[in-house]
């Protein structure tokens, strides 16, 4: 994408000096090889923590949405639940199995209150 | 006598309780900040009203990880009176002290007037200047105090005794119209209305002053015992 004016971009670090013992490949030298290093430093593990009320709680703001719903002509709409959706991103070199059971403890003990509330843990690579 | 009050970032009622009980009750209060683990020398604890930490996440959700909540607990533990007001409630639910939650008004408004409330025990520290089907007049002033529980839960709470208040005309759609609870030991009250505000003649009512003489009945009593 062309550069627009107005914008400040960030300026890639020199290109490593070539004293001499490589062949000199210009995409190299010039401004590509850090970005390889950007993609290869991708890969953040993240958590996605979902949170309901309880199906036996009642939920009037998910009610009102649902009548709102149905008064705007989607009569399909039977049911709506309102809940909270978390996305945890991980420290690098986190170990997924600790992880998997600390998102876990987070959940229970704080963004979720299991008294009204349900949750549920998934995990992505970005 | 001295009264701690607890004074969270976002607590508003901080000083209405302060008031009450030391211009009204004419006993010593004292502010203690959310960030301090000791509550010092104080006889009995306040959380007040509010919105503690924004009501970020939950109501109470985030106070309850609070140095002073640690300190709270402890003093409960050890058998000292603490009473949790609209938000203290919400805290007291979350942190374990009491069973249940606080959930949105059936409603979904917030509501902020003076509802009827009948005694449901006499048996308490913070009711014993009350009587049995007594009805008292206290302000509500909550979005989220719709109290739910478990079915076992609410009959345990019945069964035990330890439902303080209800509703006469319930405004929030709590489980059968509970709007205070005691914990096991009977020492620790979480309630949704606000009985500080109701302790002088200006506010409208002034039934609030039985459950703060009630407490103070408590705490001497018990000094006494002590010396």
């Amino acid at each position: 994408m062309a550069r627009q004016a107005g914008i400040r971009y960030s300026t890639p670090p020199n290109p490593p000096p070539n004293d001499g013992w490589f062949q000199s490949v210009p995409e190299l030298e010039y401004g590509r090889w850090w970005e390889s290093l950007v993609s290869y430093n991708k890969g953040y593990m993240k958590a996605r923590v979902y949170v309901s009320p309880k199906t036996t709680v009642l939920d009037p703001q998910g009610q009102t949405i649902q009548s709102a719903l149905n008064g705007m002509g989607f009569r399909d709409v039977a049911s709506v639940r309102q809940g909270k959706f978390f996305e945890l991103t991980l420290k690098q070199g986190a170990d997924p199995k600790q992880a998997a059971a600390d998102v876990n403890t987070m959940a229970r003990d704080v963004l979720a209150n299991p008294v009204i509330e349900d949750f549920r843990v998934e995990f992505i690579d970005d | 006598m001295k009264f701690g009050v607890v004074v969270f970032p976002g607590s508003n009622c901080d000083h209405d309780a302060w008031y009450a009980v030391s211009h009204d009750l004419g006993c010593r209060a004292e502010l203690l900040w959310h960030d301090d683990s000791r509550l010092g020398d104080v006889d009995a604890v306040i959380l007040p009203g509010g919105f503690s930490y924004g009501d970020y996440l939950r109501c109470g959700a985030i106070a309850k990880f609070s140095p002073v909540m640690s300190a709270v607990k402890k003093f409960a533990a050890g058998g000292g009176l603490v009473l949790g007001i609209c938000n203290g409630f919400q805290i007291l639910a979350e942190c374990g002290l009491l069973p249940g939650a606080l959930m949105r008004n059936a409603g979904l408004k917030f509501i902020c007037r003076p509802v009827q409330l009948r005694v449901e025990t006499a048996d308490s520290p913070f009711t014993s200047k009350m009587t049995r089907g007594q009805v008292i007049v206290a302000p509500i002033a909550h979005g989220e105090g719709c109290y739910q529980a478990g079915q076992r839960t609410v009959d345990e709470l019945e069964a035990e005794d330890r439902v303080a208040f209800r509703y006469v005309n319930n405004p929030n759609g709590s489980v059968r119209d509970i709007a205070g609870i005691l914990n096991r030991e009977r020492n620790v009250l979480g309630m949704m209305p606000h009985p500080e505000r109701a302790t002088s003649d200006f506010m409208g009512s002034t039934d609030g002053r039985f459950l703060f003489q009630s407490m103070l009945a408590a705490l001497g009593t018990r000094l006494q015992s002590v010396r």
